[in-house]
């Protein structure tokens, strides 16, 4: 079954898009900030990770920008969900390493395609 | 009742800001049992209740604190937590120690903060006697320190009762170890004194600043005690404290994700280990 | 040490010297440290130097940093917006005049922000923060404040969350407004609740186990046959959620009657596979009913038949009920148990001498 990391700080949105997540097939792991992000994709895979941006410790660029340096995450998708909307902030998202920057509130729906179309072009 | 997973997971969260200690969901019914004896204390109805007190309700860090007094061990014996002593001696010495050797620099560094009664720098220098082929050829100092006059005594005599030894290697012990009688235990001196006991207070700036050039610090269920802003002073000077590559270890269930996010995190084996850059 | 010294340290080349710097000029106590220190943030390379200085400027704990402070909510640097967070939520009731300040900001990203800061402080004088989160027009911040209001129980803004949670169309607007009321909501919250998903059948998805907690907080006791509805059309499904929600409502309205179905299909319930604690959770549950009075019978039934666990569940069930003639069946089968811990729970019923 296809793994999914979801990171963010509050447990609401964790919550909300795990059962997303769920709904749509997928096994899923949460995690409240970058860190432990970055603990939990490093022991063990996922084939997607869906990251908030603004997290205590460390933020969801910072968090990218480290889990591309692992040659097991070159090329697993990652999905930035942030409530910036500002080019300026999906730039940064982009040049971190992220594949796609989804703005919140996020339509349920919306994350499941973007989540597809990402697993299913590799 | 049961402690929800959610009711856990707001309590863990809680103790992970707050202590940087992180409790894998494995942990459930050990933390409960443990919450459960300061509901009763407190009269506190539901885990939830006990959650919103401890994420709400605790101005001064008491309950947080008590409740760390029970779910941290105060025991210390050799070869405790033995799988991430392992992953150091398996994984983490052989980077260090492999290109050291190519470039013909035989010396390795190591620093165990708040050694206690010395059952951990012990432990150390007999992990390094067993694993380290050519052993002799090498300039190894392992410094133990720790801020208790009392316990410092104790590690020098380097005597131990049976609670102490018992988690040693049946293979390494004989090499190490010397029965004594009335049911004591003594390090070898030939093990011994590989390792160097000082006085060392955490909190002491300039005295931190002193400590450079470690291959590797272990600093085990010590940091749990201090408040964030220490906390964050002396990981910062451990930094300092490290050569570039260098590892720090503390307990298993300590992150230092939540102290400093400078450290960079590695898979080594089943084990997650932070180095120096 | 001289300040001058400690502020030209903050461009030395080695890491470590730029690291004792800060660390220094934090100890110093002097309002110069402060400029000198916020300056170096934006030119320092090492991401422990930054974190350095941030812990300096937090024991230099002078208003001019708390003013810093609010100003990098908005940088556009994630790092230093996050460690301004975190560096003002500790300075706490101080900090709340220039977080009052930036909550009349333009940009809901910084209103955000001051509010994620605010949540983090406890102190009466960052309340007027919620209140304006609360009025506020983006839909993150406001989704935001919902979250707060339901981890720290501020039941003064019940009305204003019922009212989002029944007019409200965003999904996790109405999602996060609807978690709240479980915190902060009473009785009336659940009439709101049944104006918006009168039925279990109206709640999309997931949120269905929200609403069956809300029926075991708020439920009247004439509703407990909407249990029975509920493990009839969803099965094992919300099996778990239903029955905390079951005691739940137990502890507010005391011994309930359930109807004969209703006992039939918890009987059902109890043959399918389930979690352990679910289990064990059942039993006490079902010995919290005041009829049928057939369940006395079916708990005693249990203590001689099963596994330690349906046993210990059924000894719990027992003890609810509170029912003499069966309580004594308890005394009766500590003479045939064997399982040490199955003796030990009969070993503490009142009652029974050890």
């Amino acid at each position: 079954m296809t793994k999914v990391l979801i990171i963010d700080d509050s447990s609401l949105t964790r919550e909300f898009h795990s059962h997303i997540v769920k709904a749509a097939g997928f096994a899923c792991v949460t995690a409240a900030d970058g860190m432990e992000g970055l603990e939990k994709a490093t022991a063990e895979k996922f084939q997607i990770i869906l990251t908030d941006v603004n997290m205590q410790g460390m933020d969801g660029y910072e968090f990218t920008r480290r889990l591309r340096q692992n040659p097991e995450y070159d090329e697993v998708p990652i999905i930035i969900v942030s409530t910036e909307a500002k080019e300026l902030d999906k730039q940064k998202g982009f040049s971190a390493g992220a594949n796609l920057y989804l703005v919140k509130p996020t339509d349920a729906s919306r994350i499941v395609e973007s989540m597809k179309l990402l697993l299913g072009t590799r | 009742m049961t402690l929800a997973l959610k009711d856990f997971a707001t309590i863990r969260d809680e103790v992970y800001r707050k202590l940087g200690l992180y409790f894998e969901d494995s942990k459930v019914y050990f933390i409960q049992k443990r919450i459960e004896k300061r509901m009763e204390k407190l009269a506190v109805g539901s885990f939830a209740d006990y959650g919103f007190l401890l994420r709400f309700g605790d101005k001064e860090g008491k309950e947080m604190q008590a409740l760390a007094n029970l779910i941290t061990t105060n025991e210390t014996y050799m070869f405790r937590e033995f799988e991430q002593l392992q992953a150091f001696a398996d994984h983490c010495l052989p980077m260090i120690l492999k290109p050291r050797e190519a470039a013909n620099d035989r010396t390795l560094r190591i620093w165990s903060a708040g050694c206690s009664s010395g059952e951990e720098p012990y432990t150390l220098a007999i992990i390094l006697k067993e694993v380290m082929h050519d052993f002799r050829s090498w300039d190894i100092k392992i410094r133990a320190t720790d801020i208790d006059q009392v316990r410092l005594e104790m590690a020098r005599r380097a005597v131990y009762d049976e609670r102490s030894v018992h988690q040693i290697p049946p293979e390494y012990f004989d090499r190490h170890i010397t029965r004594l009688p009335a049911g004591h235990f003594a390090v070898k001196p030939e093990t011994a004194k590989l390792v160097e006991l000082e006085h060392l207070n955490l909190s002491d700036r300039m005295a931190m600043r002193a400590m450079r050039q470690f291959d590797f610090i272990f600093c085990r269920n010590v940091l749990i005690y201090f408040d964030d802003a220490s906390r964050k002073a002396v990981v910062d000077h451990f930094y300092n404290a490290l050569k570039p590559g260098g590892f720090i270890f503390l307990g298993h269930s300590e992150s230092i994700g939540r102290i400093s996010t400078s450290f960079k995190l590695l898979r080594v084996g089943q084990h997650l280990v932070y180095r120096k850059e | 040490m001289n300040i001058q010294t400690l502020i030209a340290g903050l461009t030395l080349e080695d890491e470590t010297d730029r690291i004792y710097a800060a660390e220094d000029l934090g100890h110093t106590g002097m309002a110069e440290a402060v400029a000198p220190l916020i300056g170096r943030l934006a030119n320092e390379p090492s991401r422990k130097v930054r974190e350095t200085i941030f812990s300096a400027l937090e024991r230099l704990d002078r208003p001019e940093v708390r003013i810093h402070m609010a100003i990098l909510l908005d940088s556009d640097d994630a790092f230093l917006r996050n460690q301004a967070v975190a560096l003002l939520q500790r300075a706490g009731a101080a900090a709340a005049p220039v977080l009052l300040a930036r909550m009349s900001d333009a940009d809901p990203d910084v209103r955000k922000f001051v509010l994620d800061t605010a949540a983090g402080i406890s102190s009466p004088e960052v309340e007027p923060i919620f209140d304006a989160a609360m009025r506020d027009t983006d839909m993150n911040v406001l989704i935001a404040v919902l979250e707060y209001l339901s981890q720290q129980r501020k039941t003064r803004f019940k009305a204003a969350v019922e009212g989002i949670f029944l007019h409200a169309k965003e999904p996790m607007l109405v999602c996060a407004a609807f978690a709240a009321l479980l915190q902060i909501g009473d009785t009336t919250s659940w009439q709101t609740i049944r104006q918006r998903y009168p039925t279990a059948a109206n709640v999309p998805g997931w949120e269905l186990g929200w609403w069956i907690r809300a029926l075991g907080e708020f439920g009247v006791a004439g509703e407990i046959e909407v249990f029975h509805e509920i493990l009839q059309e969803h099965d094992g499904k919300v099996a778990s959620d239903t029955i905390d929600a079951l005691e739940r409502f137990q502890i507010r309205h005391g011994r309930v009657e359930i109807s004969e179905v209703f006992w039939t299909l918890l009987q059902e319930l109890l043959q399918t596979t389930m979690p352990p604690e679910d289990k064990l959770q059942l039993l006490r549950v079902i010995g919290g009913f005041g009829a049928p009075a057939a369940i006395g019978e079916y708990l005693a039934s249990l203590l001689g038949q099963g596994d330690r666990l349906t046993k210990l569940g059924a000894i719990e069930g027992i003890k609810r009920l509170e029912r003499p003639d069966i309580t004594a069946r308890l005394r009766d089968r500590r003479s045939v148990e064997s399982d040490p811990e199955v003796l030990e729970a009969l070993g503490e019923c009142e009652g029974t001498p050890r």
